[in-house]
């Protein structure tokens, strides 16, 4: 079924049930977003994608990522001064907790944002912004739930049960990957890998030909239990991407020379 | 086996109980809910007890326990039948008395009784006492009147005949139109009209529904919820079946804090003596309509008060709640993604009585867009604290000085605060303000779940609303910036004003942060939280602008701000304050005033509080 929407004054028709945020990057509007994922359920934790709505007249300042439409009618804008208002605090906010953090100096150079006035601006050397993406897509992409929240208010902080290395997590560093932030290092040393904030410690695969660390024995274990093969199998004959590749390149070479049509050939 | 097959059994079973009831004849009832419980009710019905099976009367006496009047400021409370004798502040050894004064003298013990504050005399029933004069006790009524171990007192008092009505004459739909028509509104502090929210969560799509009765109440001081559950759980059972029966749910849940250990056991004993008497399970009183209920205990968050968040926790969800993305709303997608109902404990003890009598009876009580009546907790500087139920309408000055006595201490009237932590302040110019959400709403506070907490002029306004926010900071979940990391920010500039060092930009900062958040936050916590800060801004700006520009606290609360000193015309120099004083900042010889070293004070309060001479001056 398809629904109609008012965005900054453009009417739009999408499927219902899209998120208001969807909506608007559809039609070319764009919805600031820090904890927003694509491959990920939508959280609306940073408040930086506030819009304002009208609903048959009921008005409201919404986050914009996790607002399904589900009836025609809504008229949505997404600049008015109430909704920058709230977003720039949003960002202040974040900014006082984080001052190190690239993307939120950027956004508040781009926003002219500063924390002078507020009283908590101490650097504290925090990077997290509690956006979640590196909780949810251990639970919701890899099905590991390896970390999660704990303690709440302003204790809140993104941990690993009870601090200590966690038996579910496979060294996939898809955390790492989706942080906004960069608060989620991995260290990879003496045939290990760290991830430091979950105490991840995890045992490398070296490459069959050169010995370099391939991937956590863990990770390709998991890999290879959803391929389904054995996993007993998982640390053996495993080769790093350079290996494989010129290992693949000499056998290519090593073929016998094919002769294709003139005009087909690749320059 | 008891249990009843049919509305007829039921009213044929009620009249087997009333009877043998009435051949009971003289009864004590002895409060033994939460307060007068921790005032020693326990001993007093065990005194009574022990001194009623020693001396055997010639006319049997029963002893009752009862759920909570309300009025516990004055526990243990014990009334005794027939004549509805209240005795108030019972000890163990006052039982003899009572028994052989009142029960076997017919005369009453006059020491005993209730005096009132303003005449001076004895007040010898309840329905006399100023307290419970003013107030219209259509859902607390029963607690005093029925032991909430035993379902035959709640049948007694016409106990699930509601449900009755509901199962074998009305339909579903008619059930709602009722609700609907009666105005009643959500008690939880949302104000959603219930019969409304009814009819969405019939109206979804999705099967099965689930019901839940939110008893999860966290606000500092109130024991509405708690006191119903503790004192009537049969009503808050009854409330709940007919609700399920008119949205189509056949399981429910009562979400109640596990820090209500009384609450827990009388509705655990509760739904066992339901269940056996067929007043719960498959076909109830031989109807088509099957439904059962589990009690889920909470691990003691407050935001778990949230429906979303309570709905995460039934689930299983970590300890610290998520509240959720709405739309869509727990009536269409709820517990398990299922169309779910969600209604305080309040709400639903309103329903058996309008199914009862009818939403036009109940539609008549109230205000315009308030119907019904609300229970407040009434605490703090009042004389007469508790329970109060009152029409919808009464004014704050009514509930505060006539019901609740006024002010202890010939102190003067300064604020209330209605609506718990997220709720406001309010001054004495808005003490005539009638009791309705709307008003309430457009004085800048909250009806809330009911807390109603005065203050007198002792109290200060700056540190109310810093402790009122550092409450909230401290239950915040911490998921959404705003509600996080602004309440942290609003609580450093309180901080500061309070210890002296504000500055006048700074209630601006407080403004913009609370205007953000109150827009921005992801749920009603964060949204409600900064509501004390702004209602202390509005109405006592000058306190603010005194501790910014004088620095100085009017209240003589703020540590930083106030200097102890010594009366030297008052002090009799009795020595009381040299030997409490914890840090040894009072000294000197005896029988001579004594000295204050300002430098080793660290102005606790311990002097003023102990000095009979009112020589201990705060400045």
């Amino acid at each position: 079924m398809m629904i109609e929407v008012k965005i900054n004054g453009k009417p739009a028709e999408v499927p219902a049930g899209t998120t208001i945020l969807a909506a608007a990057r559809s039609c070319g509007v764009n919805i600031p977003t820090l904890c927003h994922h694509e491959a990920l359920e939508p959280f609306g934790a940073c408040r930086l994608c506030l819009v304002a709505i009208d609903d048959a007249g009921r008005q409201s300042i919404v986050a914009a990522c996790n607002y399904p439409l589900e009836h025609s009618g809504l008229v949505v804008e997404t600049g008015t001064s109430a909704v920058w208002q709230a977003r720039k605090m949003s960002l202040k906010l974040l900014l006082a907790r984080c001052p190190g953090v690239k993307v939120l100096q950027d956004l508040a150079r781009e926003w002219a944002v500063d924390t002078k006035d507020l009283l908590l601006t101490e650097d504290r050397g925090e990077e997290c912004i509690l956006c979640g993406r590196c909780v949810r897509v251990c639970r919701e992409v890899i099905g590991k739930s390896a970390i999660s929240f704990a303690f709440r208010g302003v204790e809140r902080r993104v941990s690993a049960p009870f601090d200590q290395e966690p038996d579910a997590c496979l060294g996939c560093t898809a955390c790492a990957f989706v942080c906004p932030t960069g608060a989620v290092k991995v260290i990879e040393q003496n045939g290990r890998r760290l991830i430091a904030p979950w105490h991840s410690n995890l045992e490398q695969v070296a490459c069959k030909e050169c010995g370099r660390a391939v991937a956590p024995l863990k990770m390709l274990a998991h890999l290879r239990g959803l391929a389904g093969e054995e996993n007993e199998q998982a640390g053996e004959g495993v080769f790093c991407s350079r290996c494989r590749r010129l290992k693949t390149a000499a056998a290519v070479t090593a073929l016998p020379e094919v002769k294709f049509p003139g005009p087909f050939m690749i320059p | 086996m008891n249990t009843i097959k049919s509305p007829e059994e039921l009213e044929a079973k009620r009249e087997e109980i009333i009877a043998a009831r009435q051949r009971d004849g003289a009864a004590v009832a002895v409060c033994c809910g939460t307060g007068c419980s921790a005032s020693g009710a326990g001993s007093v019905v065990a005194a009574l007890q022990e001194y009623l099976a020693r001396w055997k009367l010639e006319v049997p006496v029963k002893t009752r326990i009862t759920g909570c009047h309300g009025f516990c400021e004055q526990g243990p409370l014990v009334v005794v039948e027939p004549g509805n004798i209240l005795y108030c502040r019972v000890k163990p050894e006052d039982v003899p008395e009572i028994v052989d004064t009142t029960l076997v003298g017919q005369e009453v013990v006059e020491r005993l009784l209730y005096i009132d504050p303003v005449s001076g005399k004895p007040v010898p029933t309840e329905a006399e006492v100023p307290f419970y004069r003013g107030q219209r006790r259509l859902t607390m009524g029963w607690n005093g009147r029925i032991n909430p171990d035993r379902i035959e007192d709640y049948l007694a008092v016409g106990g699930y005949r509601a449900l009755a009505k509901a199962l074998s004459e009305m339909s579903p739909e008619e059930v709602i139109d009722n609700i609907r028509e009666s105005g009643l509104r959500g008690r939880g502090g949302g104000g959603f009209p219930t019969g409304r929210k009814w009819k969405l969560c019939r109206q979804a799509t999705g099967e099965p529904k689930y019901l839940i009765c939110n008893a999860d109440e966290g606000d500092p001081g109130c024991f509405q919820d708690r006191s119903l559950l503790e004192g009537n759980p049969h009503l808050v059972l009854e409330g709940m079946s007919i609700a399920a029966y008119a949205i189509g749910a056949a399981q429910g849940y009562i979400y109640v804090r596990n820090e209500y250990p009384l609450a827990v056991k009388h509705a655990g004993m509760a739904l066992e003596q339901a269940r056996a008497w067929g007043l719960l399970g498959e076909n109830i009183l031989g109807s088509s309509f099957s439904f059962d209920i589990r009690l889920t205990r909470g691990g003691g968050a407050f935001v778990c008060g949230e429906e979303t968040a309570l709905i995460s926790s039934i689930e299983g969800l970590s300890g610290e709640p998520n509240p959720r993305p709405r739309p869509p709303y727990p009536v269409d997608k709820g517990l398990w993604g299922k169309p779910t109902l969600i209604n305080n404990v309040k709400t639903l003890a309103a329903v058996p009585m309008i199914t009862e009598r009818g939403g036009d009876w109940y539609q008549q009580i109230g205000t315009a867009t308030s119907k019904g009546t609300m229970i407040f907790s009434l605490t703090g500087k009042v004389n007469n604290t508790g329970l109060v139920e009152v029409p919808m309408g009464m004014t704050l000055r009514q509930v505060i000085y006539e019901i609740g006595g006024g002010i202890p201490g010939g102190k003067e009237f300064k604020a209330v605060q209605t609506g718990g932590p997220a709720g406001g302040c309010l001054p004495a110019s808005k003490l005539d303000l009638p009791l309705d959400y709307e008003k309430l709403t457009e004085a800048g506070s909250i009806m809330g779940s009911g807390g109603m907490i005065v203050m007198d002029n002792t109290t200060c306004m700056v540190d109310v609303a810093r402790y009122f926010l550092s409450f909230t900071v401290d239950e915040s979940c911490g998921k959404c910036t705003l509600c996080r990391e602004g309440g942290r920010q609003m609580m450093a500039y309180l901080m500061e004003i309070t210890a002296g060092r504000g500055k006048l930009e700074y209630l601006e900062r407080l403004r913009e942060l609370a205007a953000a958040m109150q827009a921005g936050s992801l749920c009603a916590l964060g949204r409600l939280a900064p509501n004390p800060v702004l209602t202390t801004l509005r109405y006592f700006k000058d306190e603010y602008l005194a501790h910014i520009e004088e620095r100085r606290c009017p209240a003589g609360v703020c540590r930083d701000l106030i200097t102890y000193s010594i009366d030297t015309e008052a002090c009799t120099a009795c020595g009381r304050c040299i030997r409490n004083c914890p840090t040894g900042a009072i000294s000197g010889p005896d029988k001579e005033v004594p000295l204050l070293d300002q430098e080793l004070c660290i102005r606790c309060g311990a002097c003023l509080d102990l000095c009979r001479f009112d020589a201990i001056v705060v400045q």
